[in-house]
């Protein structure tokens, strides 16, 4: 199956907008479109793993916020819950603008919006190095599970010791080789950055963006009927 | 002062990942203490992540790191969702003060460190704080227009209103200011061996 490829920079703009959207209109509605339009991006893009994986947190938030009106041991979470049920969409952005774009693309999508170069730089490499994380702990639990040593609640600094140590490090070596790569690709130059990448308005982005569009104008109209 | 140079600026993103972990954490971490909760989880942010803060201090040292820290955090958060104006110029001014008690060299004293972090994360916390207190009627209406209930968000403006937000600021600041002590516990055996080794490649190079 084919698989839809869409601009970085109309992501990007979607997902700033939908949070930006609840201030203005609210309710049912709007949630509804964001989860259906953003489940449909993700399908269209082959991510349908991550879209199942979304669709459960979904259920299970949305539970949990249900069974907080009646259950009174959960209230308290309702309250942060029934916020981050609303951010659910943008996570599904997020997790395409993250897993389908390579660094270059997305250096390429934030420069155009003109951001600071060195804020661009730094934000695409810190949003390509979350999926790292799990790795990087696996390595230290397998290293610290060959030398007999276990995480134990009953040594809370020492086990915070053992997992936060090692990251850093590794955080310093991966900057030297990392910062290596990117001025070896000339990230320091002074002058207008051009990409292989350089991604161009398509039909198919408009189409998105359009669809975006009319549900959000949909959206007033429910409010005002 | 010195300037970041390409290095510093990925490092710096490097750890701010790192840091953001630990946001995640103490956010969701502060969840167990209900509205108060809520308006000292920067602190628990910053007690689990002052490790992070020193290592940054040490290793990079220069104007400009604790800024562009929390600028990727904010633009991060809006890019996900979680953007909010009075949030974002509390906490921008705030990590620009921490810069300008703490970023003179990588040898700055654990205190000042711990300041700097102290002031960061108050400044964050401020980002609910103030609008509680100077702008209460609009705060109410964005955080219901974003889905939150009235009731839910009267109990939030009490523990972010008057005494209780000095009290919530108080709180935030000590625990930044632990978090960095923390760090400087865990690590200061560590930092000993690879900065005293920076010294000397640095010497030899001279040479």
């Amino acid at each position: 199956m084919k698989v839809l490829k869409v601009n970085p920079v109309v992501l990007i703009l979607i997902n700033m907008l939908v949070p930006t959207m609840y201030i203005f209109r609210h309710g049912t509605y709007l949630q509804t479109f964001f989860m259906v339009f953003c489940s449909v991006l993700l399908l269209v893009t082959g991510n349908v793993k991550k879209l199942v994986a979304f669709l459960v947190l979904y259920g299970a938030i949305y539970g949990i916020c249900f069974a907080g009106i009646y259950i009174g041991l959960l209230r308290f979470l309702v309250g942060f819950f029934v916020i981050v049920i609303q951010f659910v969409p943008c996570f599904m952005i997020a997790s395409i603008i993250i897993s389908q774009y390579s660094s270059t693309q997305l250096l390429s999508a934030l420069e155009a919006i003109h951001l600071p170069r060195t804020l661009v730089i730094a934000t695409t490499i810190t949003l390509k190095f979350f999926p790292t994380f799990r790795r990087e702990f696996s390595y230290i639990r397998e290293s610290m599970r060959l030398r007999g040593i276990a995480f134990s609640l009953r040594r809370p600094v020492e086990s915070f010791r053992y997992f936060i140590a090692p990251q850093l490090f590794r955080c310093a070596a991966l900057a030297e080789e990392v910062t290596a790569a990117g001025l070896v690709k000339g990230i320091d130059v002074p002058v207008k950055r051009t990409s292989y990448f350089e991604e161009k308005f398509r039909f198919t982005d408009g189409l998105v963006l359009f669809v975006f569009a009319v549900g959000i104008a949909g959206g007033f109209v429910w409010n005002a009927s | 002062m010195k300037k970041l140079k390409i290095k510093d600026v990925v490092l710096v993103a490097l750890l701010t990942a790192l840091y953001m972990v630990f946001y995640m954490v103490g956010a969701m971490g502060s969840m167990l203490f209900g509205a108060f909760g809520h308006a000292i989880s920067p602190g628990i942010c910053a007690f689990l992540g002052g490790s992070v803060i020193l290592f940054m201090s040490r290793k990079v040292g220069r104007f400009g790191q604790y800024t562009i820290m929390v600028a990727i955090v904010m633009l991060l958060c809006a890019l996900m969702g979680g953007g909010y104006l009075p949030w974002l110029i509390t906490s921008m001014v705030s990590a620009v003060l921490a810069d300008l008690i703490a970023s003179g060299s990588n040898r700055t004293p654990v205190w000042r460190v711990a300041v700097a972090s102290g002031i960061m994360h108050v400044g964050q916390a401020w980002g609910a704080i103030i609008p509680s207190w100077f702008f209460l009627e609009q705060y109410k209406k964005d955080w219901i227009a974003r889905g939150q209930s009235p009731k839910e968000m009267d109990s939030m403006v009490k523990a972010t209103q008057g005494i209780m937000g000095g009290l919530a600021s108080v709180v935030v600041f000590l625990l930044a200011f632990a978090g960095v002590w923390l760090g400087y516990y865990i690590l200061r055996k560590h930092l000993e061996k690879t900065i005293g080794s920076d010294v000397k490649e640095g010497q030899g190079k001279a040479a």
